[in-house]
């Protein structure tokens, strides 16, 4: 049987370990089309020595592999698997800034802009006494007054902030992902 | 003077390759030593195997060609490479591309010398 001539399982297994940069199915692939290569080449009455010499050591072609499937154009990245695990990485790196993003610019933001326009409106209440009963101001209503929209102005910049985040986030990631096929 | 030309057609057949295997894929499927076999007939064309079969796996994972493996009459199974829709989209655009370039070759080549006047 060929494939237990101890040429060609040592050429094979040559060419396999200088694969190692492929995944595992690639791999497999590739080593069965060049055993059947040398199969059909050898049965079609080629001497082994010369289809070997043909293919050349499996040194280079192995690089040959690497070259073609490795260094390539982007497109040849367009594996859904390879999508996925951008996306996985994406997440990775990006989710903490996202998340201490939303955290401080979205909560913060927020609530300084709503407590600058309460402690306005309290205070404009307080000073006029139109205060509702059930409300009671320890702190100076002038205080107040002047405070309010200072906090306010300071939420609805963080919030501008959190605006632009997710504007350049958005972006980022639309670099990263390549379209989706179809 | 003889190198420079065999390495000026080398780089010209690497272009065109992907163009003909498509090309003879569409024909029908075809497994790796066939490809080659073909390919090899067609003189210029005939590119070494360790060409062909790299740019047979590229072309598969760029999603213009799949496999199936088929069993052989002699010896190991053959993996039987076919024309994806996306292969036969793809070559529809590099044989148009093509045939744009050699028309514009050959109207350069004939291109005649100026006369003086």
């Amino acid at each position: 049987m060929i494939q237990e001539n101890p040429i060609i399982s040592q050429y094979l297994a040559s060419l396999e370990a200088g694969l190692a940069g492929l995944n595992e199915t690639d791999r497999a692939e590739v080593v069965r089309d060049i055993e059947s290569h040398i199969a059909e080449a050898v049965a079609a009455g080629q001497p082994l020595e010369r289809v070997l010499g043909s293919l050349g050591s499996a040194e280079s072609l192995a690089r040959a592999y690497t070259v073609e499937l490795l260094i390539k154009k982007p497109s040849a990245f367009k594996a859904p698997g390879n999508r996925a695990l951008r996306i996985a990485g994406l997440v990775l790196v990006g989710g903490i800034p996202t998340i201490i993003a939303f955290a401080v610019l979205g909560v913060v933001g927020v609530t300084f802009s709503l407590t600058g326009v309460v402690l306005l409106l309290a205070g404009k209440a307080a000073l006029t006494e139109a205060l509702p009963w059930w409300i009671t101001m320890d702190a100076d209503p002038r205080l107040a007054v002047m405070l309010g929209p200072v906090m306010s102005a300071v939420g609805l910049a963080l919030l501008g902030g959190l605006w632009l985040y997710v504007r350049m986030a958005t972006s980022v990631v639309r670099r990263v992902l390549p379209p989706p096929k179809g | 003077m003889a190198e420079n030309t065999a390495d000026w057609s080398s780089q010209l057949r690497r272009g065109v390759l992907e163009l003909c295997i498509l090309q003879v894929l569409r024909r029908s499927e075809s497994y790796g030593y066939e490809i080659v076999t073909t390919l090899g007939s067609l003189g210029p064309l005939a590119a070494g195997e360790n060409t062909v079969y790299p740019l047979l796996r590229r072309l598969k994972a760029e999603g213009l060609l799949d496999t199936v493996t088929r069993d052989s009459p002699s010896g190991p199974p053959r993996q039987y490479y076919r024309l994806t829709s996306e292969g036969r989209r793809r070559l529809g655009a590099l044989q148009r591309e093509w045939e744009a370039m050699a028309s514009a070759v050959s109207q350069c080549l004939s291109l005649k010398k100026e006369e003086p006047s």
